[in-house]
């Protein structure tokens, strides 16, 4: 165990104790991840906030079930990622919303396009514009629960696939399925962006 | 190589994660193939754009929240912690189960108030201690009847008439 891990189990275990102290230091160390991932989930700050507290409080009341076979962030992630799916269909029920539609086959035409030699760190970063950083939001936005769920968790928070797997509940393999299927669909909206389209 | 099994190792490509192997058979195909440079371009931004996301950084303000809940959820119930999928407004959380849950409670209650009500009309108790009072008192004046009556048949002699006299309470 490194350093790292033995100060955040002994934070967990002062906090099994009731030490609120403790708890309040986890909550300093994991409160940004947790707050960004459910901001990119479920995207109105309001709720995001409402969700993240909710995390910790339930985080808090279940302490005494956490028995260390995860890692914590792994846990605070799960209950994020329930709270996250729930309100996405309790938001479903209230609202219709317009499913998004992907021509695959026109996406897949061929182009007269080519960037240039992306080899050169320059150039692509001349390519990031805020424009198709919008456009990859976008794109993020309209996945579905599924799997926008594995692309922030890999993508953006930067857990592992076994990691994912365990938060999710899921095997390796379906993680890897979604994450493929979540990183072609951006790809597709990116590709669409540059030669012109309206994504 | 063709097109087909480079898409599937794209994003390998991109993450840095195949074999020797595999990557040179890959740029060996990308060397002839425009369509797949386009595609793995398009990936490449993909990826730098998703690790060039802006991060959120929670609100002072929520910090703030979950400190004043905390001293409030020491001692509450733990089993519904990791049942995981409901989402309670804050406020919502200190109001005690039962109260939050009372319209489930209100059917059996209602069913227990006409069970109640059922067998309270069809009690012999119904009409309370005259019913009971009275009932005693028929078999009571019953009782007197009867050996009234085998006093009469005694005192007329007649030893066959003792078989004539019966009574709801005589068999």
């Amino acid at each position: 165990m490194d350093t790292s891990s033995w100060a955040e189990a002994t934070l967990i275990a002062r906090a099994q104790a009731q030490d609120d102290a403790a708890f309040d230091q986890i909550v300093r160390l994991y409160v940004d991840s947790i707050y960004n991932y459910v901001r990119r989930m479920v995207g109105n700050p309001q709720d995001a906030e409402d969700i993240t507290q909710e995390v910790f409080i339930r985080a808090y009341q279940g302490l005494s079930q956490f028995d260390g076979r995860a890692s914590f962030s792994t846990w605070l992630f799960r209950i994020a990622t329930n709270l996250c799916i729930d309100h996405k269909r309790r938001q479903s029920r209230r609202v219709q919303t317009v499913p998004y539609h992907h021509d695959d086959e026109a996406d897949e035409d061929e182009g007269d396009w080519e960037f240039a030699d992306t080899a050169q760190p320059s150039a692509l970063e001349q390519l990031l514009t805020k424009e198709l950083q919008a456009v990859v939001e976008q794109a993020i936005d309209a996945l579905s629960p599924k799997l926008k769920t594995v692309l922030l968790l890999y993508d953006v928070e930067g857990l592992s696939y076994e990691q994912i797997a365990d938060t999710l509940g899921i095997p390796i393999g379906t993680v890897k399925s979604r994450l493929f299927a979540a990183r072609e669909q951006i790809r597709k909206r990116v590709e669409n962006y540059l030669r012109g389209g309206t994504e | 190589m063709n097109c087909g099994r480079f898409k599937k190792l794209l994003w390998s490509y991109v993450e840095g994660i195949l074999s020797v192997a595999e990557r040179q058979v890959c740029e060996a195909h990308l060397t002839h193939c425009a369509r797949c440079r386009q595609r793995l371009q398009a990936a490449q931004l993909t990826r730098a754009s998703l690790q060039a996301l802006p991060r959120y950084a929670a609100p002072e303000r929520l910090l703030k929240r979950v400190r004043a809940e905390i001293p409030a959820q020491r001692g509450q119930p733990t089993v519904a912690t990791m049942q995981g999928n409901g989402i309670r407004q804050p406020t919502e959380r200190l109001t005690p189960v039962i109260l939050r849950h009372w319209r489930w409670a209100l059917a059996p209650a209602l069913g227990a108030l006409i069970a109640l009500l059922w067998w309270w009309s069809h009690s012999p108790v119904e009409g309370g201690k005259g019913y009971a009072a009275s009932q005693a008192q028929e078999y009571a004046d019953t009782c007197v009847d009867l050996h009234q009556q085998l006093e009469m048949v005694e005192w007329a002699g007649t030893p066959t008439a003792s078989y004539l006299v019966t009574t709801d309470h005589t068999q």
